[in-house]
């Protein structure tokens, strides 16, 4: 395993008595795309929050390119994510920005570019996700697989070296889907590029990951690579991965059960 | 009695924890404000331009209104209380100290406070629900410096600004009854005001202005963050806000008005 880009030791967290992750250690190597998976409210996506300095744990370490992030101070931490990249689950776009200025905001406020160029570039990255005509609207008048693509699109438009995505399949359209991972894995065939992802979907997990990190009961319970995983024959390491489901997919298809039964 | 003493102990510990978090928000506002940073001006003046708009430009008709009312109703209270004293030759003075240095100030911060105030509150606080912060803080953008400075700024120049306009509407409320009851012409009534008018009365109403712009946004946005996990918190920290800026103001008012006759 080359270099880390991201390396957590001894991470833990508890929202009072109740423990959320315990005693996490990962080395996330430079250019690989590492899927973070587990079982629902196993604090994956807190992980992912504490990876990327969101979240403060109660104990332990994280260093991303050798900068420890919980020990600098706000303006080392903000410059060092000039070249991150966070894609949340629900888009968190700037609900009173256009979709245009959602994408534009961080280019502005980290460089001095003129109206043209920052336009340039805005237009470049809208079109290639199919967005521009949607340049106009409100993050509140988008669909959520579009709020998705454009958190997406405003994440990648800075050039990261580093990605932190939260569910980027989940809960959207299977030609949204399409889109996104069209997206997706051209940056993971670049070196140049980390990505850490947390996801349910096993399946595109099995076809894009490098490495997997599989949370169980808030422990880190086996972190490898796609196949070390993946062909394990432990077997409680394959029943953890038999109860992960993306909870979305099994109500599309309990919907579409009861549509096939119905008389209509 | 141990369990009295316990809950009060624990709302004492609640409140200096409260406090203590304000004066921390209070130095990274500060920090930010001096800070030396690349970037961000342009974005940030944007936010500062839109603040100038909602709080100063599109409170004009509002303030007209009340300032006029006040004025009005100064004059009459005045030509109707002070005759009974032989104080008529004090009503210019009377106006300037009530309107000028008191009730024009303190007004315009209400004003502010209920138009600006909560929609700051409520503005940041489902920013906060909709981890838009976390979105800003993700793409390195400074959530102090891109929403908290230029509100800071736009809240304070416009409540100066607006508690200028405030006074000289009063004085026109002021001017209007007094033509219609006393046919006092403009000529005479303006040299009234003149003449009663000294640089410490501007001096004291315009800082007063900008003591309370800075304390009205810095406590609007601190409630704000204050907002954790549900979108219920944000309505309740709107009238913390409220409650918090109104009670800084006169705490504010006091003061200066203590240390100006004193």
């Amino acid at each position: 395993m080359n270099d880390p880009a991201v390396e957590l030791k001894d991470v833990s967290l508890a929202f009072g008595n109740e423990p959320i992750l315990t005693s996490i250690s990962i080395r996330i190597p430079k250019g690989a795309l590492v899927a973070i998976t587990g079982p629902s409210g196993c604090g994956k996506s807190t992980l992912l929050k504490i990876s990327a300095g969101l979240l403060h744990p109660d104990s332990g370490t994280v260093t991303i390119e050798g900068v420890d992030i919980f020990n600098v101070s706000r303006s080392t931490l903000y410059e060092l994510r000039k070249s991150f990249a966070f894609v949340f689950q629900d888009g968190a776009l700037i609900s009173n920005l256009t979709l245009y200025n959602n994408l534009a905001l961080p280019i502005r406020y980290h460089y001095r570019l003129s109206d043209e160029e920052i336009e340039k570039r805005v237009r470049a990255v809208l079109d290639d996700f199919g967005l521009y005509t949607e340049r106009r609207l409100m993050p509140a008048q988008l669909s959520i697989g579009q709020r998705k693509l454009a958190s997406f699109a405003r994440g990648i438009i800075m050039e990261p070296r580093l990605i932190f995505v939260d569910e980027p399949v989940s809960g959207i359209d299977a030609i949204t889907t399409q889109r996104m991972v069209g997206k997706l894995l051209p940056l993971r065939d670049d070196n140049k590029v980390t990505m850490v992802m947390v996801s349910h979907n096993l399946d595109f997990i099995k076809s894009s990951a490098d490495y997997i990190a599989l949370i169980y009961q808030n422990k880190l319970f086996a972190y490898g690579t796609r196949d070390d995983i993946l062909k394990s024959e432990d077997p409680i390491l394959q029943g953890i991965l038999s109860i992960i489901v993306d909870e979305q997919a099994i109500v599309a298809e309990e919907v579409l059960e009861i549509l096939s039964e119905s008389p209509f | 009695m141990a369990g009295y003493f316990g809950t009060v102990g624990q709302w004492v510990l609640a409140k200096a924890a409260g406090l203590l978090d304000f004066c921390a928000y209070n130095a990274l506002v500060l920090r930010s404000l001096f800070h030396k940073r690349r970037g961000g001006l342009e974005s940030s003046l944007s936010v500062l331009f839109k603040q100038v708009f909602f709080t100063g430009v599109q409170a004009l008709p509002v303030i007209a209104l009340v300032a006029l009312a006040l004025g009005a109703i100064s004059i009459v209270q005045s030509l109707t209380q002070l005759p009974k004293f032989g104080g008529e030759a004090f009503i210019g003075k009377i106006l300037i100290t009530v309107i000028v240095r008191e009730l024009g100030p303190i007004l315009t911060g209400f004003i502010v406070i209920g138009r600006s105030g909560t929609a700051i509150t409520t503005e940041i606080g489902n920013m906060v629900v909709q981890h838009e912060i976390e979105a800003l803080e993700a793409m390195g953008i400074d959530p102090v410096r891109y929403l908290v400075i230029p509100r800071v700024f736009g809240v304070t120049a416009s409540l100066v600004a607006l508690n200028i306009y405030f006074d000289i509407f009063a004085l026109v409320g002021g001017f209007l009854v007094s033509k219609t009851v006393l046919l006092t012409s403009f000529t005479i009534f303006l040299r009234e005001i003149v003449s009663s008018m000294v640089v410490a009365d501007i001096a004291v109403s315009l800082l007063k202005g900008f003591i309370f712009g800075i304390l009205v946004s810095v406590i609007c946005t601190f409630r704000g963050f204050s907002v954790k996990l549900s979108s219920t918190e944000v309505p309740q920290m709107a009238s913390k806000a409220v409650v918090g800026s109104i009670t800084a103001l006169f705490i504010a008012d006091g003061i200066i008005t203590f240390i100006y006759y004193f």
